[in-house]
């Protein structure tokens, strides 16, 4: 029997299981060689997780590893490979990666009709939740900078999108403000319902989630002379690379690659306008022929 | 918890202007066309007895919420996080529970205060606690390290014969799962509750699958039946399994078509 993926899922679906022996019918994609035998290896991507279904009665129960939705939303299958062309789909071993695109999201449209093709390098955007991890490139504004460290909160995480976009008039909200601060504070902190080994720390209300990037991850060259103020400026957005989800309060960040540095920031502590990058260390304000100096992030690799 | 946050009102803020009486009129039309377009009923089909009417995502302030309506019991549930938090190192994000009722409401003597109150009510502590018990092991905590979800209930209204809150504690658990779906948090499972009047709540996941679980029992202490008796306590879960069934049935045809 080949296994049909649904295109819709809300959380709890059974989307498909681990292995399976036929190629599977995925909804709206014309897949010439649905139902012939093949080894199939599904991956569980975002928005989905792998489970153990139960099957049997009481005393004789087997246990199927399938993979199950957690959001609800648009269900895409990806066709994963070592190689980039897509050649590896006519291997006897097929892999696929299931995720679900919340339905806030928008809409994943497939091309062609094929199963869209990823390879094993690009699949750092398939991690889950939309908070930072390892590894990940994120897009963050620097708040405050000394001699040791520059101080960020996080924007964006690249490919997953806005991280605690919050509520109220927060650093990057646009919400209304409601008169006790807006976004849902506990009336009563020691009232709620947690259980008592796992309270956290409630930062403050509107508060982003913060990093660092200290003064030797700025850049990979001549790491122990970087000077952070001849770097960033508060105000500037810069991209970078999560390289530790650091302690409670701060990740902890890096620059330090050709890709990564300022990508947005103006003139004169933020009071000119919008600057260029010239080279890696300089940018200019095209109106005024200010230049200052920052870490810029190469704009096309 | 201070706000540190500069008063500055919202970005998207217009001045206030006065209208004539015709652009007034026009922009009412606008918007109840709109609200009736939101209008859903999840009603449930073959128990017959309650008629829901649900609308998610009516707060913008938070990350998601639903408003819920069954009878005269209105109920809406906010969403807050994951957010960040202070301090130490933890590995997932930690889950809190409020539920209040607004202090106009005084079906019961637990709100002969009224308002000014410093804590939650008895009531309100055991419903926090029930709603708590039920999501902590289906929201995937651990995809969310170092923050914190917030689940704010707030209960604007009760029915009258409604006094042992059972029907309230249903639909506090069904509310809250729908809130927690639109704030696009990674659960294991919907989670959808059925009752008896007068005497218990069931939650539960994964209904449609074999292993189906119970993750919360909320028995009234005023409640008739002998819940001592194991083959009355089974049959009574056994009849809040199949309302929640029905329930979760028409709550996924009401989720898949608000993707579509």
């Amino acid at each position: 029997m080949t296994i049909e993926i649904p295109k819709l899922a809300v959380p709890g679906m059974v989307l498909a299981p681990e292995y399976s022996g036929k190629i599977p019918s995925i909804e709206d994609l014309n897949e010439p060689e649905t139902g012939k035998d093949c080894r199939c290896h599904f991956f569980a991507g975002p928005g989905t997780r792998l489970d153990n279904l139960e099957l049997g009665k009481e005393n004789s129960t087997s246990q199927i590893p399938t993979i199950t939705a957690t959001v609800l939303g648009q269900v895409c299958v990806f066709l994963r490979s070592d190689e980039e062309n897509v050649e590896a789909k006519k291997s006897e071993n097929r892999e696929y990666v299931v995720i679900v695109v919340p339905f806030k999201n928008n809409k994943i449209e497939y091309e062609d009709s094929q199963v869209p093709h990823i390879s094993k390098k690009d699949e750092a955007y398939l991690k889950g939740s939309s908070l930072p991890q390892e590894g990940d490139i994120v897009l963050v504004r620097v708040t405050r900078i000394s001699q040791r460290q520059a101080n960020v909160e996080v924007l964006a995480v690249e490919g997953r999108g806005n991280v605690g976009e919050e509520s109220g008039v927060g650093s990057n909200g646009s919400g209304a403000i409601a008169s006790g601060g807006g976004s849902g504070a506990s009336s009563f902190i020691n009232a709620i319902a947690t259980s008592a080994s796992l309270i956290a720390q409630r930062s403050d209300i509107g508060e982003t989630f913060k990093g660092i990037i200290r003064s030797q991850d700025v850049q990979s060259t001549n790491r122990d002379k970087v000077q952070i103020n001849k770097c960033f400026r508060p105000g500037d957005v810069l991209r970078a690379i999560v390289i530790s989800l650091g302690d409670g309060s701060n990740y902890y960040m890096s620059t330090a690659r050709n890709d990564l540095g300022v990508i947005l920031a103006k003139s004169n502590g933020g009071a000119g306008n919008a600057m260029y990058a010239v080279d890696w260390q300089t940018m200019i304000d095209p109106t005024t022929g200010v230049i200052e100096e920052r870490k810029c992030a190469k704009p096309f690799s | 918890m201070t706000d540190r946050r500069r008063i500055l009102g919202p970005l998207d803020a217009s001045p206030l202007t006065f209208e004539s009486e015709s652009v007034i009129s026009a922009l009412e039309g606008e918007a109840s066309s709109k609200f009736q377009l939101k209008k859903l009923h999840v009603s449930q089909p073959s128990s017959g007895d309650d008629k829901i009417f649900v609308d998610m995502g009516l707060v913008t302030n938070c990350e998601g919420s639903c408003y819920m309506e069954i009878d005269n019991t209105l109920i809406q549930v906010s969403v807050y996080g994951p957010r960040p938090i202070r301090g130490s190192f933890i590995d997932t994000a930690t889950l809190s529970v409020e539920c209040r009722f607004l202090p106009f409401l005084t079906e019961s003597k637990e709100f002969a205060n009224g308002n000014g109150r410093n804590s939650l009510t008895e009531i309100e502590q055991r419903l926090s606690s029930f709603v708590y018990s039920c999501f902590v092991n289906t929201i995937i905590l651990s995809k969310y390290p170092k923050s914190s979800i917030d689940i704010f209930i707030k209960v604007i209204s009760v029915d009258s014969y409604d006094t042992n809150f059972i029907k309230l504690t249903n639909y506090l658990v069904n509310c809250a799962s729908l809130s927690i779906v639109d704030a696009q948090i990674e659960v294991k499972d919907i989670i959808t509750a059925g009752y008896i009047p007068t005497s218990i709540v069931t939650s539960f996941t994964n209904l449609h699958l074999p292993n189906d679980k119970i993750v919360g029992l909320y028995i009234s202490d005023d409640t008739d039946a002998e819940i001592d008796d194991e083959k009355v306590l089974s049959s009574m879960i056994m009849e809040c399994n199949k309302k929640a069934r029905d329930l979760r049935s028409s709550l996924n045809k009401y989720l898949i078509q608000l993707v579509k």
